[in-house]
């Protein structure tokens, strides 16, 4: 599928996962960062046909204000803990890992009654969002003396700009 | 006692003048080299070779690599080296960093550059500014200090990544599983496999 469709997908994909944006966005007081992320969803559900299009950005000029649960509990005060590498979702620490439970029962495509058609809507997200991520992996791993080590500190000075912001 | 409310005001007024100039400062010496930067990579019309020279011209003067290079190592490895063994590491690791920082314009396309207000931050200067394409907003930060020939970038942060933190912690284990010798070694061996990468692109193009 040419490039256009695979970033319509996952415009889709992200636009579901509002849930757990608003909810941690909340759960941080962040109110106005809410509000924006209300605003964005039924925007781009209605004008923007379920979330293909992101007219919310390019025409209101409303970015998305990306929380989950991991930085929730960074931002009162909760430190990462050790470092892990999860299989299928990457570098991870345990604060964000044990964070992937709630921000799990707020993910719709969780709650599709078929519990393969679940696992299988979200591999088809995976794959839609690895394919629009190809040769970074490749780009990070000719910078690394140590690639373990680069992976790891890049994720966590990463998780604390955004838990700062 | 009006003096000295007077006093204090103009001190006020004067000490924040002085943060203003240095920001300002900093703005319009980085603003002008990432727009031409900018406009070397987007017009895509010299070979690799000529544009990688044309930018690095560009940003030398405001990079300190030699500053990034002590950086890496960190005052607990770069002090015990001798003179030789510094130069040595220098040299291999700013070419390597630039050769990085090069190879990482390829990804450039037609992000929409926006420059945020820098602030200052004790004695440095931190400039923010995003790259916006179509679907998607990376943050970016400059970090400078006064040097002896002006404000110099010594680290960047992508995505709030400092490039200088990530090399550091690499090249602590290295050295601590070692010594100086062994990160050479490492890096010269990288900087093979970089330049392979390199030929291979432009032979595709």
């Amino acid at each position: 599928m040419p490039e256009p469709g695979r970033l319509a997908i996952n415009r889709c994909f992200r636009n579901l996962m509002f849930p757990i944006r608003l909810a941690n966005n909340l759960l941080q007081l962040k109110f106005k960062n809410a509000g924006i992320e209300t605003l964005r969803f039924g925007v781009n559900t209605t004008i923007g046909v379920l979330g293909f299009g992101d007219p919310a950005r390019s025409y209101f000029n409303l970015n998305p204000c990306k929380e989950d649960f991991g930085q929730t509990l960074g931002r009162y005060g909760i430190g990462g803990g050790f470092h892990i590498v999860l299989p299928v979702f990457g570098p991870s620490n345990l604060r964000d890992a044990i964070g992937k439970v709630p921000d799990y029962f707020l993910n719709p495509i969780n709650y599709i009654e078929d519990g393969y058609a679940a696992i299988g809507v979200n591999a088809f997200d995976r794959e839609n969002y690895g394919s629009l991520h190809i040769g970074e992996y490749e780009a990070i791993q000719k910078d690394a003396l140590d690639f373990y080590i680069l992976m790891r500190d890049s994720y966590e000075q990463n998780r604390k700009m955004r838990i700062k912001e | 006692m009006k003096f000295l409310v007077g006093a204090l005001l103009s001190l006020l007024i004067t000490g924040t003048s002085f943060a203003d100039d240095d920001t300002k400062c900093v703005e319009n010496l980085m603003k002008a080299r990432l727009d031409a930067v900018a406009s070397v990579v987007q017009k895509n019309d010299s070979s690799r070779q000529e544009r990688d020279s044309r930018v690095l011209e560009i940003i030398e003067p405001v990079f300190d690599f030699s500053k990034m290079a002590k950086l890496t190592l960190g005052r607990k490895h770069w002090s015990g080296l001798s003179k030789e063994k510094k130069e040595e590491f220098s040299n291999i690791f700013i070419k390597r960093l630039k050769a990085s920082y090069l190879d990482k314009l390829n990804l450039y396309t037609d992000e929409k550059i926006v420059y945020k207000t820098p602030v200052k931050i004790k004695k440095k200067v931190h400039f923010p500014i995003e790259l916006i394409s179509k679907d998607n907003l990376i943050t970016m930060l400059y970090k400078f200090y006064k040097s002896k020939s002006g404000w110099k970038v010594y680290d960047v942060e992508v995505q709030g990544v400092s490039i200088i933190l990530t090399y550091r912690s690499q090249f602590d284990q290295v050295m601590s599983d070692g010594n100086i010798d062994d990160l050479i070694l490492k890096l010269k061996e990288m900087k093979t496999e970089n330049t392979t990468a390199l030929n291979s692109t432009k032979n595709n193009e």
